[in-house]
């Protein structure tokens, strides 16, 4: 899970990204206002890393 | 043609190797020419806890030149490259791409000396950075990928990403005009009351004389 977790990390982040882009495109909600979600997504992958490695 | 079944190959010169002639370290296969050398502790700060993923081989041969590492650490990202952190280079890139766009843009009104400093202080540590992490590589212990960008030493709660997360909240809410954050920042002392009472935790709660003395609070001889 941890390994997974690892890996997935960047496209996740990536993901958001581009999620956000296209928000930013088809409506008000420009990027320069929603980047913390970026920040809050990357926090989020490493705190389950972290969960992973540690079950038992 | 050599009678011997071969084993494995060095990772340092290729060398085919027979069982007996294999040393190991960090699970890696050397000859002994280039066996790496227990030269400190095993746990440095830039071990990864899952050796798995450690990126690039340990080479203890001088291949790797921390002088180098330096110099080139002085242009972004390309220390990281050096050290065959992919990930982390590009991270650096657009740390500094982020800070001079911050800048230009007149995004950051009034902010512009700390976003400066922070840009300063940031493309010293770079090449400093890269110059360590070489050296860890030339001594042969393994590097991980974001070596020192987000550290996780396994057993202790990820403080970094906690943070990380809690900020990343307090800007969204703030930029989404929910809360501004100048309210907020306007009660910075009950930061102060927070640490102190925190210490003040801390203190208490370790039993016995082994408690640390702390400012002016010294246990009387009994």
């Amino acid at each position: 899970m941890n390994q997974l977790m690892r890996a997935l990390s960047g496209p996740i982040v990536l993901l958001t990204l581009g999620v956000l882009l296209m928000i930013d495109y088809t409506g008000s909600l420009t990027l320069s206002r929603t980047w913390p979600i970026l920040l809050i997504v990357f926090g989020l992958c490493k705190v389950l890393e972290y969960a992973g490695s540690h079950n038992a | 043609m050599s009678e011997t079944t071969i084993a494995g190959y060095c990772r340092a010169c290729g060398k085919a190797l027979a069982e007996s002639e294999i040393h190991r370290s960090h699970g890696a296969l050397y000859c002994k020419e280039h066996a790496p050398s227990e030269g400190g502790p095993s746990q440095s700060p830039y071990t990864s806890p899952t050796p798995a993923f450690s990126n690039g081989p340990a080479m203890s041969s001088t291949a790797v030149s921390p002088g180098v590492a330096f110099v080139l650490g002085l242009i972004p990202g390309v220390g990281a490259i050096y050290n065959g952190q992919y990930a982390k280079g590009m991270v650096h890139v657009a740390a500094v791409g982020l800070a001079i766009s911050i800048l230009n843009n007149d995004a950051a009104a009034g902010y512009e000396p700390l976003v400066g400093l922070m840009l300063a202080a940031f493309w010293v540590y770079m090449p400093f950075e890269a110059y360590h992490t070489a050296r860890n590589r030339q001594l042969g212990h393994p590097v991980d990928e974001l070596s020192s960008l987000v550290p996780m030493k396994g057993s202790r709660f990820p403080a970094i990403p906690v943070i990380l997360i809690g900020l990343g909240i307090v800007l969204l809410v703030n930029n989404l005009g929910y809360f501004e954050l100048r309210r907020a920042l306007r009660y910075w002392p009950v930061l102060l009351i927070g640490a102190g009472v925190y210490m003040l935790y801390v203190r208490l709660s370790v039993p016995g004389d082994s408690a640390p003395s702390g400012t002016g609070l010294k246990d009387p001889e009994k």
